[in-house]
């Protein structure tokens, strides 16, 4: 069988501190854990090359956490991952970066150690809002690592913000808007905050003062309106880019085609089976593959619903899928929450908005 | 001498919360008719329900062995009485199976309103009323002035009222003594007719209903054919004997004066309706005991199983709980909102909640109940008569020559200080005042003739609230009277839901539509479309209000290739929608039913 190229998540389970509103699977160690991770993580990338013979990998996704902390580290691992798959010339590899912990010449070492796609936590280009969330650094900081990141040769960059943040208004993301212009990145991710049990926005409760829905659905539909305005288009609920430059490795989530994650938390699809590495650093760092754990194959529930959160949307026509699909999704676009033209529905930015209730309608009605 | 010199049969009558169920078990722990170990605390309140609410819904009955101090034995037949205005049938044929009856009051509350009407009724079948002045343990008991309470009110000699506390067990051989030394033996001719009255029947899967009887007269053996003279059914008595605390003590006959139980593999309560005389198939007694009648259900309500799959669960369960409650009477019916469920029929509200609690407990029944209604009766203008119990029946106001609702006369015990709350409550509800009495310099028994409507709209908690908790509150049907009502219906996205419609007094419907379509605003989520809510009297709409369309539920982020949570928001949703009732266009959660029952609880 001649497989299409593999998608690769590294997970980089550090951070220098973790941020008021983040539940992923991270926490600050030092240096020497830096370099005990990357050991298991080439080992762990060995194994891997050999059970699936050096395959052809075209996208290649370091998250975390924040992967660039270890940018002493990176190169060699993005090394290992080199001599054990096969990788793409043209591959996307990307690494997302915190501004404030590199600045020129570790972005060079990256950038030559064959690193060419950087997405930059942003968050906020208010300082107010970047102290609420537990950023370490400003919003000055953060253009100059995007200048930084130029310098050092990344033609393909990213930047993510968050919307619905406490006390955010229109103002907000007028000096969004402002950073945006000035940035120019390639791409832009705004997630619209999420608050988290167990985390410290989480215990804060009402405390909190978060927009209202009215107000966060307005503050989304605004941004989406601001990115379209300078040319970055809508490819997915929380993703905009200019053309060309949608993220490669992100779309492999969205179509089901195959991705291996690497590191604990980090999740799988591969030969028709969900799998992942439980979220335990030390038994990554000790253990080899039998720690896996499968969680079921996609079905047509899946697929449809990842489709539905894509600006591309859904075919109903595809293999799989059930009848009524078309019939239930109608009734919602005259209120503008969605598209149908031919087989396919696409929903709205006010449909992407109450995307959960409404994928539910047109699965279930 | 005769063996019924030595037989008391009595009941013990009080106020909720006053400690009837506790007294019981001591009279059982003194007499040693259970033994300590056996001992779970409110032997006669088996079910849960009883248990956690502190009151009694089934009669029982038990028979204790006295060794008085004379060195005589006594048989001393308790008979338990359910405690609430939903069962004062059920009450008062109870107290027509005695000769005496033990009246406890709280030493630190004093005569309450069902007191009062429990005692009333007491009188009325002329029992010898024994008062009992409990919880003289407590800090606040005033036994002085409550036995002057039962004196100066109910006119009764409070002198040798045992003040005793059940809790603690003070005093309990003081009431024994009272009970044979005041209560009379019963009366009867063991060589006449049979006449047994029935006091209550329970189902048991092997015996068939086993009758609660007190004979009258006659005597009742196994092998003899019987006859229930209401119903006319014919039975041939299996076996009888007497109730004992924790089993059924077989016997070769139960004569005059007795208490005891009989089977005659009789398959359903429905033959052994409370009040009813049992005599013998030959040579039966030419009349009935009297006082029978047959239960009518006071209120009404639809009952829906939430999963419409579950309704032949549903059926099954409705019918083995009316195995064992005669007065709960239910038939099909459907609706346009709801689907597939039941009108059932109840005594009260109390009886309805019972019957709502228990399907869900005992059988796992997931419930959407419609409002509570009562019964109404309606001329129309064809000459014909109408009655009705489910707002969907409710004729074309053009059809109406006249409409009649039921009326109850109420009686309100209450601390002085609050007249003015109740009787601005009462005038509210469209009560008419009739009485005010002084029980005391500071407690009142105020009557009111009250509409049963608006009764079981949350009376009862309202005059709580205004009271702070010191009044008490009984009643009585005291009958028809013409009244302008209309039926409100509310609209959902334009479509009448019918299973929120009902029937309100002209002068109500403006508020009510307003505080039901504001309740329904707060009870249904916003959906992808606004949804109007409307309430509409005969197609005029009177009160609207709206959701508006949902903005904002949407997951931004999950970690890269981990779907699992998105997964789950999708199974949350899909999962949710069953909890929800499609109404059209519109889903409205189930409690959204449930709370326009409580419309007025939190105004």
């Amino acid at each position: 069988m001649e497989d299409r190229p593999l998608g690769m998540y590294l997970h980089i389970p550090f951070c220098r501190r973790k941020c008021n509103y983040c539940a992923f699977y991270s926490a600050p160690a030092g240096e020497a854990a830096w370099e005990g991770y990357a050991d298991a993580l080439c080992r762990h990338i060995a194994l891997w090359g050999e059970r699936l013979g050096r395959r052809a990998v075209d996208t290649v996704y370091f998250g975390g956490g924040t992967p660039s902390l270890l940018w002493r580290q990176l190169p060699r691992v993005l090394a290992e991952l080199g001599r054990c798959f096969q990788l793409d010339t043209g591959a996307e590899i990307s690494l997302e970066a915190n501004p404030g912990t590199v600045g020129r010449e570790e972005l060079r070492a990256l950038r030559q150690a064959g690193f060419n796609r950087l997405s930059l936590g942003v968050q906020s280009a208010v300082e107010g809002e970047l102290r609420a969330l537990g950023r370490l650094h400003t919003a000055a900081e953060a253009m100059a690592c995007v200048e930084a990141a130029r310098e050092a040769g990344f033609a393909n960059l990213s930047l993510d913000f968050m919307l619905g943040l406490p006390g955010q208004s229109e103002e907000s993301l007028e000096r969004m808007e402002d950073f945006v212009r000035r940035a120019a990145p390639q791409h832009l991710s705004a997630y619209i905050l999420k608050v988290e049990a167990g985390t410290p926005f989480g215990e804060m409760g009402e405390a909190l003062r978060l927009p209202d829905d009215d107000t966060a659905a307005d503050l989304y539909e605004s941004c989406v309106a601001r990115l379209s305005a300078l040319g970055y288009g809508q490819y997915e609920v929380s993703n905009f880019a200019l053309p060309g430059f949608a993220c490669r490795h992100n779309e492999k989530y969205w179509s089901l085609e195959e991705y291996l994650g690497i590191g604990p938390a980090a999740h799988s699809l591969l030969g028709g089976t969900r799998f992942f590495y439980p979220a335990d650093r030390a038994a990554f760092v000790g253990g080899g593959l039998e720690q896996l754990q499968r969680e079921g194959t996609p079905d047509w529930e899946e697929y449809a619903m990842l489709r539905l959160r894509t600006a591309a949307g859904l075919d109903t026509g595809r293999a799989g899928l059930p009848d009524g699909l078309l019939e239930r999704a109608r009734p919602f676009e005259k209120p503008g929450l969605l598209y149908i033209e031919g087989p396919v529905i696409r929903l709205t930015p006010k449909g992407f908005l109450v995307s959960t209730p409404l994928i539910a309608e047109i699965l279930y009605g | 001498m005769s063996y019924r010199d030595n037989i008391r049969n009595f009941s013990i009558i009080a106020h909720i919360d006053h400690g009837k169920s506790t007294l019981a078990d001591r009279l059982l722990e003194a007499t040693e008719s259970v033994a300590q170990r056996e001992m779970s605390q409110q032997l006669l309140d088996n079910m849960d329900l009883e248990r956690e609410r502190g009151i009694t819904i089934k009669a029982r009955a038990v028979k204790l062995d006295y060794r008085a101090e004379d060195g005589q034995v006594y048989t001393l037949n308790l008979i338990d009485t359910p405690g609430h205005v939903d069962f004062s049938y059920e009450v008062s044929r109870s107290l027509a199976a005695c000769e005496g009856a033990i009246l406890v009051v709280d030493a630190t509350q004093g005569i309450e309103a069902q007191t009062l009407a429990n005692t009333y009724l007491a009188l009325e079948h002329d029992l010898e009323i024994l008062p009992v002045i409990n919880k003289i343990d407590l800090p606040s008991a005033d036994v002085e002035r409550v036995g002057k309470e039962i004196e100066n009110f109910i006119g009764i000699d409070a002198s040798e009222a045992p003040a005793v506390s059940a809790k603690m067990g003070t005093n309990i051989e003081a009431v024994l003594r009272q009970i044979v030394k005041l209560i009379p033996p019963p009366q009867g001719d063991e060589g006449a007719p049979l006449q047994a009255l029935i006091f209550d029947s329970f189902y048991d899967s092997y015996k068939g209903v086993i009758v609660y009887i007190r004979v009258k007269e006659g005597e009742v053996r196994p092998g003899q054919r019987i006859r229930m003279m209401a119903t006319g059914a014919e039975f041939d008595v299996v076996e009888v004997g007497y109730l004992r605390a924790t089993q059924m003590e077989k016997c070769d006959r139960l004569r005059a004066g007795e208490v005891g139980y009989l089977t005659a593999s009789i398959k359903n309560v429905q033959d052994t309706q409370v009040g009813d005389t049992v005599t013998t198939a030959e040579n039966g007694a030419a009349e009935p005991l009297h006082g029978y009648r047959q239960v009518q259900p006071m209120v009404f309500s639809g009952l829906y199983p939430a999963d419409g799959a579950k309704y032949n669960d549903l059926r099954d369960a409705l019918e083995k709980l009316k195995l064992n409650d005669a007065s709960l009477s239910f038939e099909a019916e459907t609706s346009a909102a709801l689907g597939f469920g039941f009108r059932c029929g109840f005594l009260g509200l109390l009886h309805m909640e019972v019957i709502q609690e228990r399907l869900e407990r005992e059988f796992n029944m997931d419930l959407v109940t419609t409002a509570p209604s009562v019964v109404y009766k309606v001329e129309l203008t064809d000459g014909t008569a109408k009655v009705i119990d489910n707002p969907m029946d409710y004729p074309d106001p053009a059809t109406i020559a006249q409409a009649y609702e039921p009326f109850v006369n109420a009686s309100i015990f209450s601390p002085s200080e609050y007249v003015g709350n109740i009787m601005e409550l009462c005038q509210e509800k469209r009560g008419v005042f009739k009485n005010m009495e002084y029980v005391d310099e500071n407690r009142v028994d105020i009557r009111y003739e009250l509409p049963l409507n608006e009764i079981i709209y949350d009376f009862f908690d309202t005059l709580k609230s205004r009271t702070r908790g010191y009044a008490s509150l009984d009643y009585e049907l005291s009958g028809y009277q013409p009244s302008k009502l209309v039926k409100l219906d509310i609209l959902l996205n334009g479509e009448v839901v019918d299973a929120l419609s009902f029937i309100v007094h002209t002068d109500k419907a403006y508020a009510r539509a307003r505080r039901m379509t504001e309740k329904l605003k707060e009870h249904i989520p916003r959906q992808m479309f606004e949804v109007p809510i409307q309430a509409a009297v005969g197609g005029k709409i009177i009160a609207r209000e709206t959701v508006r369309a949902l903005r904002k539920d949407v997951l931004a982020k999950c970690y890269g290739g981990d779907i699992t949570r998105k997964k789950k928001l999708l199974e949350k949703q899909k999962e949710g929608k069953k909890r929800m009732r499609q109404l059209g266009s519109v889903e409205v959660p189930q409690e959204a039913f449930m709370a326009v029952l409580k419309l007025d609880s939190d105004s």
